[in-house]
């Protein structure tokens, strides 16, 4: 048995020769990151916010009159870009966000509730809402579909 | 680096020394070394997470503004003390009698490797972007923060299952937003500094842990571990995760822990302090603060059990300081009134999926321990490592590697209680859960290697040159 005081030189061998395993692989697995990492390193700071995201978002704003509540719709299950308009543009307009599923009643319900007077819609293709004019914002900035900016009939 | 960059890290360095200043301030100190400065700057954050809630109850719209005040009287007060006590204060001796770090290759070229993976984090840091809660859940917070002023019960409407994420911690969303407040104004992209004052603590946190039980050689071996694990080094630390804050937390409360000198008791114990500090950080930390407090009671046991009564009256001022940071946090909690519905609840339905996921859960967490890609051989070092400081008695290792055991077993057992696909949770999760540990591992892992490769020497005693008291004399 191996104790801490008194182990046998076999033990004692093994441990070592782990031990150095250990360091090696410890020295392996950051050599690996750090390699994989230097494209990181080499290109200009990654954004939360992509380009084509920014173009998109000033195209709103210019839009979008101060204090306007504001609906976002994604056709399919969507978890980064609808909730970053929501960020992007609080805190001078609400976002209010819809997942599927989608349909004309919700819409209804949330302007109520909301009295929102315009909308995002994203998607291959996007959910129409009732728009009384849209802009097409341009492609979604990840995946396929595109985005319609614009404002809802009263 | 751009001048954007620049001017956040200066600022964020800035505020790091706020936070210390108010640490400083608690615990009565007049710092002299960069791990005591360490130990004061995470209590100062932890200290002004937990005052964030009363701040915004008195002052919900200036708690921001506060916190600077609070920062700036601290640093100003720290300051007029050392001016009025002039040059009597000088630096102590140090008590060691180790080789000069200069005249040491072996320790030297450990140092400048550590330099290096931590020049090359900052770098790092400010280009890799940001992982989804670094967006989503504490920049988002920070964006409320900076604009509203102070903690609120403000969501986005219709989202009532993320709700969930006012409940988390503020500690690293107040820095985020007094760093963009310092700059005037907020962006998701400038707050990314605030994470490299996070990673040298971290690094100079677990050399002072391991200090105190190894020589200056294997302490910086503990680091170098450390420092080359991937998911703290890059991947989700990198990107923003508040993991790698919390393992720093972690290290320094293990060092705190170690330490053996005497003075620490009473309210003013920096264990105390750095224990109710990781409630602030991450929802982790209060699983973390309760398993620290059961480790305490075990190495005392473990040590001399004649001598608990007067130990456990000696520290129940310590006690009461964890105690209300644990109710600040449980308050802000209740005051929210939201429902994290991502666990839970304890019913006859959850205990049953729970009964029938044991295994699943089980096997999947050994899956992401042992993943060579991330871990190498990191965890099974570190059992065996365990295994080697029980066998030598050491009470305190040996404390803190259970504690470090335990709390592997809870983190894993938590997913038991999801309600999100096991598979899918602990995939997102439990990697980033074990990096926490890390740091505390890494110490026990360096202790059990000194034993190897010197096994006259005891497993917790450096060598003599390590025997006096961290972090004051170190290195």
């Amino acid at each position: 048995m191996i104790t801490a005081r008194n182990p046998g030189r076999l033990a004692l061998l093994l441990l070592r020769l782990f031990s150095i395993l250990v360091a090696a692989s410890a020295l392996l697995c950051g050599m690996v990151v750090l390699r994989r990492e230097r494209t990181a390193l080499a290109e200009p700071a990654r954004t939360a916010f992509h380009p084509l995201f920014r173009a998109q978002l000033d195209e709103v704003r210019g839009r979008l009159p101060a204090g306007a509540e504001l609906l976002h719709l994604s056709a399919s299950p969507e978890y980064w870009y609808s909730r970053l308009w929501q960020r992007a543009l609080y805190p001078d307009n609400e976002t209010i966000l819809m997942q599927p599923p989608l349909s004309l009643d919700r819409v209804h319900a949330l302007r109520a509730k909301y009295r929102a007077r315009f909308a995002i819609s994203a998607g291959d293709p996007p959910f129409d809402p009732g728009f009384l004019w849209k802009i097409d914002l341009g492609p979604l900035a990840l995946g396929p579909g595109q985005n319609w900016f614009g404002e809802l009939a009263p | 680096m751009t001048p954007g960059a620049a001017a956040g890290t200066v600022a964020a360095g800035l505020l790091a020394y706020g936070f210390a200043a108010v640490g400083e301030a608690l615990l009565g100190r007049d710092s002299k070394t960069l791990f005591a400065w360490n130990e004061s700057f995470l209590i100062g954050t932890g200290v002004c997470g937990a005052l964030l809630f009363p701040f915004s109850l008195i002052v919900p719209k200036g708690a921001l503004t506060a916190e600077f005040g609070l920062m700036i009287a601290a640093a100003v007060a720290l300051a007029g003390r050392r001016i009025l006590r002039g040059s009597s204060s000088k630096p102590p001796r140090p008590s060691s009698v180790s080789r000069p770090l200069a005249s040491d290759g072996i320790a030297l070229a450990l140092l400048a490797a550590l330099v290096l993976l931590a020049l090359g984090f900052g770098a790092l840091n400010l280009r890799y972007g940001h992982s989804w809660d670094s967006v989503q859940v504490w920049g988002t917070r920070a964006q409320m923060l900076f604009v509203q002023g102070g903690l609120s019960r403000h969501w986005f409407p219709e989202e009532a299952y993320d709700t969930r994420l006012l409940g988390y911690p503020p500690l690293i969303p107040l820095f985020e937003a007094l760093l963009c407040r310092a700059l005037g104004a907020f962006d998701f992209d400038a707050f990314k500094p605030v994470f490299f004052p996070f990673y040298v603590s971290l690094l100079l946190a677990t050399y002072a842990a391991a200090r105190t039980l190894c020589s200056r050689r294997w302490a910086l071996v503990a680091t170098l571990l450390t420092a080359l694990l991937p998911e703290l080094s890059s991947r989700s630390a990198a990107g923003g995760y508040v993991d790698m804050p919390l393992a720093a937390f972690v290290a320094a409360a293990v060092g705190a822990g170690l330490r053996t000198d005497r003075k620490e008791g009473g309210w003013r114990s920096a264990l105390a302090w750095l224990m109710g500090a990781m409630t602030t950080a991450k929802q982790e930390g209060m699983v973390l603060a309760l398993i620290a407090a059961c480790a305490i009671p075990l190495a005392w046991m473990m040590e001399r059990p004649r001598h608990i009564p007067a130990r456990a009256r000696s520290s129940w001022p310590g006690a009461l300081v964890v105690l209300a940071f644990i109710a600040a946090r449980i308050s802000y909690v209740r005051w929210l009134g939201v429902h994290d519905a991502t666990w839970g609840p304890f019913d006859a339905a959850h205990r049953a999926r729970a009964l029938k996921s044991i295994g699943l859960v089980a096997s999947l967490c050994l899956k992401f321990m042992l993943d060579p890609a991330t871990w190498g051989l990191f965890w099974p070092a570190f059992f065996v490592a365990a295994a080697l400081i029980a066998a030598s008695g050491s009470a305190r290792p040996m404390a803190v590697a259970l504690a470090v055991a335990a709390t592997i077993a809870v983190y894993a057992a938590m997913f038991l209680m999801t309600n999100w696909v096991i598979e899918e949770h602990i995939t997102g999760a439990y990697t980033r859960l074990l990096a926490q540990l890390a740091p505390a591992a890494a110490v026990v892992i360096a202790a059990a290697g000194q034993w190897i490769w010197s096994p006259r020497r005891p497993a917790d005693s450096p060598s003599r040159a390590a025997r006096a008291p961290a972090p004051a004399n170190m290195p």
